[in-house]
């Protein structure tokens, strides 16, 4: 039998099960909602603003397809009919994060099932601007620096953020 | 405003193509759809463009409307017409 010492909170004798408390791990976030909606809308524009911004310097260093490809990531971050399902989900009491992640799926899908094999490819070029756009809301980025990649976080060695005691700065270990 | 194409990019509306065309596209006032058989899309949003599944030799509408549509609707017809790289 392992013993644990603690400090009284308050007097007297309690029996019971023993939880050791862990950041939650990763969770569908397409099922999340608010009551705030002016706040996630700011929050996207901004994430959003980020992203584009992200990716235009990514471009700028660039070339050949790897150029054209950031083009259309960006485009399809950038994109008009992205921003008004997702502002219109908001509106309807999701979060920044479900609203992107459920507009992107539903477009995925739509080329997915197109007879255009290549067409239907760019589906995960979408989930991809979506991931984008929710890592941006996050505070993080979807690219991982050089030297840091498959490194572990300098705290904790792990490369997953959710078994990490210290959450912080995460993402851009993986 | 309206005129129909016939789509002249060897890969159709592919990703690239069809970037170029909604940069373009968001270039102008006008309002800009785009439709093939009865789908009818907005011509400024990459995601609405590629669900179209538009390739070489299909025809598609082009449809601009607002106040620089003329100067709009040569321009994007010729786009769609030609390889668009």
């Amino acid at each position: 039998m392992k013993v644990l010492r603690g400090i009284a909170a308050a007097p007297g004798l309690v029996i019971g099960n023993a939880y050791v408390i862990r950041p939650a791990p990763p969770v569908d976030v397409t099922a999340q909602r608010t009551v705030d909606t002016a706040v996630e809308i700011t929050r996207l524009e901004r994430a959003t603003g980020q992203a584009n911004a992200r990716l235009d310097t990514l471009r700028s260093a660039a070339s050949g397809p790897t150029a054209a490809m950031l083009e259309a990531q960006r485009e399809m971050v950038d994109d008009p009919e992205l921003k008004e399902g997702s502002d219109a989900l908001i509106a309807a009491g999701f979060t920044a994060e479900a609203a992107i992640t459920r507009v992107t799926a539903d477009y995925a899908e739509q080329l997915a099932n197109l007879p255009d094999a290549y067409l239907a490819a760019r589906a995960e070029d979408v989930r991809e601007a979506g991931r984008r756009i929710v890592a941006e809301l996050r505070g993080t980025s979807l690219e991982v620096r050089l030297d840091r990649a498959g490194s572990g976080h300098p705290r904790c060695g792990r490369r997953g953020w959710y078994a990490c005691p210290d959450r912080r700065g995460h993402d851009s270990y993986r | 405003m309206e005129r129909t194409v016939t789509l002249g990019s060897k890969s159709g509306l592919h990703a690239r193509p069809a970037a170029v065309f909604v940069q373009n596209a968001k270039g102008f006032q006008s309002q800009v759809t785009l439709s093939k058989n009865d789908k009818t899309v907005n011509a400024k949003s990459i995601l609405s463009v590629l669900t179209l599944g538009a390739e070489q030799g299909d025809q598609v509408v082009l449809k601009v409307d607002g106040d620089d549509a003329e100067v709009a609707i040569d321009k994007l017809a010729l786009l769609l017409e030609g390889d668009l790289g």
